[in-house]
This record gives C-alpha cells, structure tokens and sequence, in this order.
C-alpha cells in the first residue's frame, strides 16, 4: 500500500501496535489491538492513548486533520497482522455508527488495495456478504486470500 | 488451530521488546472484546464466510 503512513511499533507477538498522529492538535498516541475471541477470529481494536488507554476510539475527536493517514497506518498493521497470523479472520467495527460508516468510506476508499491482498466482508443484519461499496454495514471481516 | 509465522523480518512495523513488556498480561479494550465475544457467540462465523464467499459465486456466474 503506497499510501503515506505512519511508522508503527508492535509487541513480539504482533497483536499490539503503537505509532503517533502528528498535527496540528500536537501529537496523540495511537493503539491497535488485535484481541483474539475465539478460533481463528480476531477483533480488530483501535484508539487514543493519553496516559492510560481510552476505550473511545473517535477520530473525530481527536480531529488531528490526518484521518486518511492514521486509518491507512491502522490498514497497514493488518498486513503485518496476517504475516504472523495467517488463516486467521478479523472483525472490525466502529465504537458508533458514523465511527462504522467513516470505516466503511475509507475501506471502499482502499478497497483496490485491499483487494489485491485481502477478502472484505460486510455484515448487515447478522448476515454477512461480501463487502460492496455503498452498503450500510454494521461490522466487517477481514481475511487473507488465500494464493 | 492457529498458525502463528515468527514475526521476525514478517512485519513493516518495528518489532519492540519494551512494548512487549509493556503490554504483557494486560487486557486491552476490555468492552470491545466483551462485544466482539458477544457478537460471534453461537455462530459459526467461518461457515458465514463460506457462505457468503459461494453466494458470490453464484451471483457472479
């Protein structure tokens, strides 16, 4: 993925990555977490650290004028992610609906990317199908495809 | 049964023994990982993946 990206940090066991939004708000402490739920699924958990680690993953929020390139460095550790784990499954979802939709514009934004790599689904209704732009999903999957 | 890769030279992100230690046997994001719990509880996700891949299939055929 040629976007421009922030360099991160991970533990030894590549669940947990670190890196810093710089702007004009100074610089915020980011943190993606991938938290293992069962089998082969993982849950993809992403937000601020400010001293202790807030469970208020709203960029909004920070509003450090850089979303494209924080969600493109959060995109970037799931590559790292499935190096380590491969056949694994990853499930994404926003802490609110527009923080779910603004996931959703940016994973139709990197879809071409995302797509050479990696299979998108989307989930609406308990009903999961592969991703199409311009739906209204609730929770996304990730997986790798398998070459 | 997971098939972990060494992480070694596998990753773009710098591998960090200080993180490591940072973050060992803590519980990150606990609500998060109660919903995602919640959420896959009685289903079988993988076989909805399959689903969903062989209905696109169909759809494309």
């Amino acid at each position: 993925m040629n976007l421009e990206r922030y360099d991160t940090k991970v533990t030894e066991d590549a669940l947990t990555f670190e890196f810093t939004s710089i702007g004009p708000k100074g610089e915020i402490h980011k943190i993606v977490v991938y938290q293992h739920i069962e089998g082969n699924i993982f849950n993809l958990a992403f937000g601020d650290l400010n001293g202790e680690i807030r469970s208020i993953d709203d960029l909004i929020v920070s509003d450090n004028k850089d979303t494209e390139k924080v969600l493109a460095t959060v995109a970037s550790t799931i590559f790292d992610f499935f190096s380590v784990y491969s056949g694994t499954l990853v499930l994404a979802k926003g802490s609110t609906h527009s923080r779910t939709r603004l996931y959703r514009r940016y994973l139709t934004i990197f879809l071409e990317y995302i797509d050479q790599e990696f299979l998108l689904f989307g989930e609406l209704d308990e009903e999961i199908e592969r991703f199409e732009s311009g739906k209204d999903y609730t929770a996304f999957y990730i997986s790798k495809k398998i070459k | 049964m997971l098939k972990k890769s060494p992480i070694k030279s596998k990753t773009q992100a710098m591998v960090d023994k200080m993180l490591t230690e940072k973050y060992k046997d803590k519980v990150l994001f606990p609500e998060k990982l109660k919903w995602a719990k919640e959420h896959v509880q009685g289903r079988d996700i993988n076989k909805e993946i399959e689903e969903a891949l062989k209905k696109e299939k169909i759809t494309k055929a």
